[in-house]
């Protein structure tokens, strides 16, 4: 099979993409109160080493996704262990996203609307995408951006009236503690996630880019979601922000130009689906590549429909309601997540070390 | 197989085009539009008045309004019990205007507040409006030759506030915010009929005046005034001064600019807020012949004026120290801003801290030009 590449520029905004997701439109992070957005300086920073720890396992094998990676460097049955792990990990996030954008479009204007009925869509499309491969979904991510980047300015800048920096103030109330409570659960989400990229094995042109792409992508991602988070912060006012399920709608709301320009709800929410749904796609072509390489399947392309539709059933049942997906953001999936984007990474990262420095050593006794 | 191609696409184009469409599509006639609404409080029940306009196209289109009244356990129940008369579901989205009784206002408003932010529809820039007619529902049933609706007369006159300053205009989110907040409390417009020819039509005067979520009290036009240039929110109004230089001439001042810088500040244990306030004022009119204008007329009028203003504010932060101990100055928020430690060991008892309070206004007017003349009309002998 020819190896997939993507240009260094897909590459950065594929991650960013994936990056922004779905944390554009929740809160997150509100354990550190007002002073979220010092915690949003910090996470991106903060998940700069564990980045570069993504980045080294794929440059050590930028053929391979991180499902075969385990496999060479755990071995057969140990390594199929871990990567049932990591698919569970990943269905359970792509099915997570999926229902947070159908609660999201229910919540804000289509209450009577069954969540499948946006799952079936979103998902339906991201088949097509994911069945394409990881260069349709670089191109896409490329253009994406570029929307995305034409929206955002727009909606912050119309916003400016409406801010007050008073609400910010004063800043470090509660001390240190709660910022990096924030912090981490940041790292978390989104930023830890970006593991996810791994698994869809993105090959790059040049070996030596991967360190530059990973830190770039999950930078550009991390100062898209600051500066949306300060101005939902200084539109909404903390109080406000940690009552509503969506900040970012709530915010885009209070737009008023001049009687003129406003309501701009609906563009906003539509142009984060699209971060959105580079997410579910890497997501869902993860999924596919994992089970591919679970059960020896040659090609991962015809597993993605059946992927498709478990990953619908499963973001439908996965929540009860809006209440029990909050609580899993909240409380459980910074915990959840950590074995996954923490842990095992590095663990995986120090076996290839070992393993290139055993091969390293024994090339050179045979001299 | 080329044409087969691009046939099913075309097919699928036209499908796409043709069949979608929303989940529950309201045509804009079938719709109740609500403009504006009122809510009472009647026999343990919610009386919901809602003014509804439709659209009547034709030539010109013209707006017709009609008034619904509704009782309900809940505001959703009346809400929705309002059906059982309109036939259909009201729509929010255009809503201008929540005019809320007294009588809910000071038994506590959080129950009416809840369902309005609550709800999609329903949008948090409505004006809220309280109201001092018995029945809110009074207000709507007005009419005005200007506007069709009420509710837009309403929204007219808080469009306007900026030039008259004697209340505010509050929206839902910014009574909200400044419910929710620590060290403020929220205020509100009031509003009256007034009789007009033979119509009545409402009128907005003055501020009401709540504490946590209940009114307590009100502000008159004056007062309002200074409440506003102590929360650094004036904009524009007018400002008479009486009797200057002890010469029986009233000048009226326009207010163009107005700063206001409040400060916090510890003496001897005990908290002091200093307040500065600089205004951009014309002269707008001057109710006799003695010359104000001149360098010398000006300086005693610019005194004068400061401390009418000074007085102003200092009466109106006492009344509201003394009556009612509702801090609606954001006093304890400047605190919080700018003393934390201060705030946080005093925080519970801010009521009292803010009745304690010793307050020091001062206020700089810059008088920076009189209109179109330069003397005042001076009579020939």
């Amino acid at each position: 099979m020819k190896k997939e590449i993507v240009s260094n520029r897909q590459g950065i905004c594929l991650i960013t993409l994936f990056v922004i997701g779905d944390a554009v439109i929740v809160g997150r992070g509100l354990e550190a109160g007002r002073d979220l957005w010092i915690a949003l300086i910090l996470a991106p920073l903060l998940s700069i080493p564990l980045v570069l720890v993504y980045a080294g396992i794929q440059a050590a094998y930028p053929e391979k996704d991180l499902f075969e990676i385990n496999e060479v460097i755990l071995g057969k049955i140990f390594g199929k262990f871990i990567n049932i792990l990591f698919l569970v990990f990943v269905f359970i996030n792509g099915a997570s996203i999926i229902r947070a954008y159908s609660e999201f479009f229910i919540t804000i204007g289509l209450p009577e609307t069954p969540p499948i009925v946006f799952g079936i869509f979103l998902i339906g499309l991201c088949s097509f995408v994911a069945k394409e491969g990881v260069e349709v979904l670089g191109r896409l991510a490329e253009l994406f951006l570029i929307i995305l980047c034409l929206i955002v300015p727009i909606a912050i800048l119309t916003l400016v009236p409406q801010l007050e920096i008073h609400r910010l103030q004063p800043v470090l109330y509660n001390g240190w503690g709660p910022v990096f409570k924030g912090t981490f659960s940041n790292i978390t989400f989104p930023f830890g996630e970006a593991v996810t990229v791994l698994m869809i094995s993105m090959g790059l042109r040049k070996k030596g880019s991967f360190k530059k792409v990973y830190i770039l992508g999950v930078m550009l991602g991390g100062s898209i979601l600051f500066s949306t988070a300060v101005t939902e912060l200084l539109a909404l006012g903390y109080n406000t922000y940690s009552t509503k399920y969506f900040p970012a709608y709530g915010a885009v709301s209070r737009v008023n130009v001049g009687d003129f320009i406003q309501r701009l709800e609906l563009i906003v929410s539509t142009t984060s689906l699209l971060a959105g749904f580079i997410k579910v796609s890497v997501c869902l072509l993860a999924a596919s590549k994992g089970v591919v390489n679970l059960f020896n399947v040659p090609q991962y392309r015809f597993m993605v429909w059946p992927i498709a539709l478990l990953l619908l059933n499963l973001s439908v049942i996965i929540y009860t309601d809006i209440f029990h997906a909050m609580k899993w953001a909240e409380e459980i999936w910074a915990y959840f997540a950590i074995p996954f984007e923490m842990i095992l990474p590095i663990f995986i990262l120090v076996m290839i070390e070992i393993r290139n420095r055993r091969k390293h050593q024994g090339s050179c006794e045979h001299e | 197989m080329k044409y087969e191609k691009s046939i099913l696409l075309i097919l699928l184009i036209i499908g796409v085009s043709f069949t979608s469409g929303c989940w529950n599509y309201r045509e804009i006639d079938e719709m109740t539009i609500v403009s504006g609404v009122a809510i009472d409080y009647e026999d343990e029940k919610f009386v919901l008045t809602i003014e509804s306009i439709t659209p009547k196209g034709g030539q010109d289109v013209t707006m017709t309004s009609d008034l619904t009244t509704a009782e309900g356990a809940t505001i959703f129940d009346a809400i929705r019990n309002l059906i059982m008369q309109t036939g259909r579901r009201v729509y929010w989205a255009h809503g201008k205007v929540i005019i809320i009784s007294e009588e809910i206002a000071r038994a506590g408003i959080t129950p009416v507040l809840d369902y309005v932010t609550r709800d999609a529809e329903v949008r948090e820039n409505m004006w809220l409006v309280l109201s001092k007619e018995k029945d809110a529902k009074s207000l709507l049933e007005g009419k005005d030759k200007m506007h069709d609706t009420i509710s837009v007369h309403i929204d007219d006159m808080l469009q306007s506030q900026k030039s008259i300053s004697k209340y505010n205009a509050v929206e839902l989110w910014r009574f909200l915010d400044d419910l929710t907040a620590d060290g403020i409390s929220p205020t509100m417009p009031m509003a009256v009929l007034k009789t007009k020819r033979d119509a009545k039509i409402p009128l907005i005067n003055g501020i009401a005046i709540f504490k946590r979520d209940r009114m307590v009290g009100e502000l008159n036009g004056i007062e309002a005034r200074s409440l506003l240039l102590t929360k650094g929110e004036l904009k524009g109004g007018v400002i008479v001064v009486p009797n200057v230089g002890k010469t029986n001439t009233d000048i009226t001042l326009e207010v163009f600019k107005s700063k206001t810088k409040v400060k916090p500040e510890l003496i001897d244990g005990k908290l002091m807020m200093k307040i500065d306030v600089k205004l951009d004022v014309n002269i707008a009119e001057i109710k006799g012949t003695d010359d104000f204008i001149s360098e010398k007329g000006r300086k005693v009028l610019q005194k004068e004026a400061e401390e009418l203003v000074k007085m102003q504010i200092e009466n109106t932060i006492k009344k509201v120290q003394k009556q009612w101990a509702s801090d609606v100055f954001d006093f304890g928020g400047v605190v919080q801003r700018e003393m934390p430690d201060y705030w946080k060991a005093h925080k519970n008892d801010w009521d009292k801290q803010f009745a304690g309070l010793i307050v020091k206004a001062n206020a700089e007017i810059n008088i920076r030009g009189s209109a179109l003349t330069s003397k005042p009309i001076k009579v020939g002998e």
